[in-house]
């Protein structure tokens, strides 16, 4: 069932940002190798108790679940999010 | 406007009624004014009290922590939080990085599912500014306009708490932001005074709502924060002339002409050692045995201690703290400031509700941050106490022999209805105790000094011998007595030696009297008879003299 490192990135809806984060998120994952993660979105708006859990208060959130990092934003900032994308993968 | 109140005494009083409902309100404050406690208690009263859900984001501590913290508070914590106060976790996790901008939608998510699923209505935010502690300015402006506008979108009562250290906000220029963005603004303050920390709130924006401007006081006790508000209304009652109450000391009782006026104030004052908080317990001895409920707060020693004390003047107050009409309660003078002692003592009246006070002495307060506050803050226990028709007896230490002469501490003393002096007066090499009734208000009272004993069998006050400028006291009013009591009987002898002499005369003078009388009663009988006689021949005379009318033709007679 598992097909790679999972990736949960929090959003509000259809925000300028969610959309953002989202093109921002996926054309950093296609440098990586198929299978290598696996991405789910999760609105915070139809997901609340998921938010409460996992302590998301601000969005977009970008957070794998195992590891205690996260990266808040819209993952405009590249090299924040390669570095990120990196660190999770070794686990 | 309508108004959501915090449940919190003396608050709820500045501010009219309480939060504006629907509004959003900062508080401000720095580390230790309770900002985490006053929050708590407006989600826990408006739950326990008002029947409405709340909500706190708690962005620094654990709800595990806040449970602990908050288990040892008398109010009712537990029972809220699992049912109508609901506790979220907000804290940041540590190894969060930016990576691009980001707003606070989970945040607003978040408590929008809440509000629908539980009918939220209150809702508390600690601290704000650490939500903000990730990014820039220009973001945390735009966020907390946003949070703002949403939360009275969403008509709920909001606080917001926010940090401050030394006198600037954790996000800069907030403080302003806050002021004209949000919709109230209290600000909370602790300030040191010598050692003793004071704690002050002041209301600098309440929008649509009144409130009493100015700082106002207040303490954070273990039943939560208490602020200091007396209505000036209420500062200015008088008290109408009550019921006489005892004093515990017979002779005191008869001197003030049935004892001290219910609803009044008593001060009794003298130097260290002259029996004040003696005629403090025997005031509070004499409530108990009427069944009165009262309270007895000692600031220079333990209030065991004093129970302990006053058995040697056969006083047992232990029995009332059993059965727990008399609530006894010792306090370090000086460990607070004197606005704190104010608002534990309006606490313990809160929850004891006595009719009877003693406060000994009352000059502790002095040591509470300097004489200022310190007549202040009596002032406002008097005001209080009036205005909850409480009897109150204070003591005052003085610090020389003559403490009417002096002008009393803290100007209790033309507060109080009732004034008594204690003092001791040396003579012939003994220190016997004095009592003078300086002033009392209203009442007929004897202004003679008289001599207060101590004994096993309680307090009691005789009369001071005042001859020739001496007044004579103890040993020496003991020998006066004694010459006294020689004197008078002699003269009870001698008296009765007139008795006898004048009895004597008197059985003499009743015997010749009846003589006398039986001498007169036969004169009587004698000339009765002599007039019997006289009428016999009068009888004779008429007829006689009718006869020579007749015979000599007379005039007719009528």
């Amino acid at each position: 069932m598992h097909e790679g490192t999972l990736l949960l990135l929090f959003v509000a809806g259809d925000a300028p940002r969610t959309t953002v984060a989202v093109e921002n998120l996926r054309r950093a994952l296609a440098e990586f190798e198929d299978r290598k993660f696996q991405l789910e979105v999760v609105d915070v708006y139809e997901n609340a108790g998921r938010a409460i859990a996992d302590r998301v208060f601000v969005t977009p959130t970008l957070l794998a679940p195992g590891t205690s990092r996260r990266l808040v934003g819209d993952l405009s900032e590249n090299s924040q999010l390669r570095y990120f994308l990196q660190s999770v993968e070794i686990h | 406007m309508r108004t959501s109140p915090s449940g919190i005494v003396g608050l709820d009083q500045i501010l009219h009624g309480g939060f504006p409902s629907g509004r959003t309100t900062v508080v401000i404050g720095g580390a230790g004014c309770g900002k985490t406690v006053l929050a708590m208690q407006f989600l826990v009263n408006g739950w326990t009290k008002f029947g409405e859900p709340g909500l706190l984001v708690s962005f620094e501590e654990s709800p595990a922590s806040l449970a602990t913290n908050f288990a040892e508070m008398p109010f009712p914590f537990a029972e809220a939080v699992g049912t109508g106060v609901l506790l979220l976790d907000g804290r940041v996790p540590v190894n969060t990085v930016e990576a691009g901008s980001f707003d606070l939608g989970g945040l607003i998510a978040v408590i929008t599912a809440l509000v629908a699923e539980r009918g939220v209505k209150r809702i508390a935010i600690d601290a704000v500014d650490a939500l903000f502690a990730l990014s820039g300015e220009g973001f945390q402006r735009m966020e907390f306009l946003r949070l703002l506008e949403w939360l009275t979108e969403a008509n709920l009562t909001a606080l917001l708490t926010v940090k401050e250290f030394e006198g600037e906000l954790a996000i800069p220029g907030f403080f302003a932001l806050a002021e004209y963005a949000s919709d109230g603004v209290l600000h909370l303050r602790r300030r040191l005074i010598g050692e003793l920390s004071r704690r002050t709130l002041s209301v600098l924006k309440m929008r649509g709502a009144g409130f009493e401007a100015g700082e106002h006081p207040y303490v954070i006790s273990s039943d939560g924060i208490r602020a200091l508000y007396t209505p000036s209304s209420t500062t200015a009652v008088v008290s109408g002339l009550g019921v006489r109450l005892s004093t515990g000391v017979d002779r005191l009782d008869r001197m003030l002409v049935g004892g001290y006026r219910s609803g009044t104030t008593t001060l009794i004052s003298g130097l260290p050692g002259t029996a004040k908080t003696t005629l403090g317990a025997a005031f509070l001895d004499a409530g108990c045995r009427a069944g009165e409920r009262c309270l007895f707060i000692g600031f220079d020693e333990p209030a065991e201690q004093m129970l302990v004390d006053v058995r040697s003047v056969g006083i047992d107050l232990e029995q009332y703290v059993r059965s727990g009409l008399l609530r006894a309660q010792s306090y370090a003078g000086g460990a607070v400031i004197a606005d704190d002692h104010y608002l534990m003592i309006e606490a313990l009246i809160d929850a004891h509700r006595p009719n009877r006070v003693v406060i000994d002495p009352i000059t502790a307060l002095e040591k509470s941050g300097g004489s200022d506050i310190a007549g202040v803050v009596a002032e406002r226990i008097v005001a209080l106490l009036k205005s909850r028709g409480i009897s109150a007896l204070f003591t005052a230490v003085t610090e020389t022999q003559n403490g009417e002469l002096e002008a009393t501490p803290l100007r209790v003393s033309t507060i109080a209805d009732t004034w008594i002096n204690l003092s001791f007066a040396n003579q012939g090499g003994e220190r016997n105790r004095t009592l003078t009734i300086v002033k009392s208000r209203g009442t007929g009272h004897s202004n003679q000094m008289r001599e207060m004993v101590l004994s096993a069998d309680g307090i009691d006050l005789t009369d001071v011998y005042a001859a020739g400028g001496a007044v004579l006291l103890g040993t020496a009013r003991a020998e006066r007595e004694q010459q006294d009591a020689v004197q008078e009987a002699i003269a009870a002898v001698n008296l009765s030696h007139e008795f006898e002499t004048l009895d004597r005369d008197r059985e003499g003078l009743a015997r010749r009297l009846a003589e006398a009388q039986r001498g007169l009663d036969q004169i009587a009988v004698h000339r009765a008879e002599l007039v019997k006689r006289t009428k016999v021949a009068g009888g004779a005379q008429a007829r006689d003299a009718a006869m020579i009318h007749v015979l000599r033709r007379g005039d007719p007679t009528e």
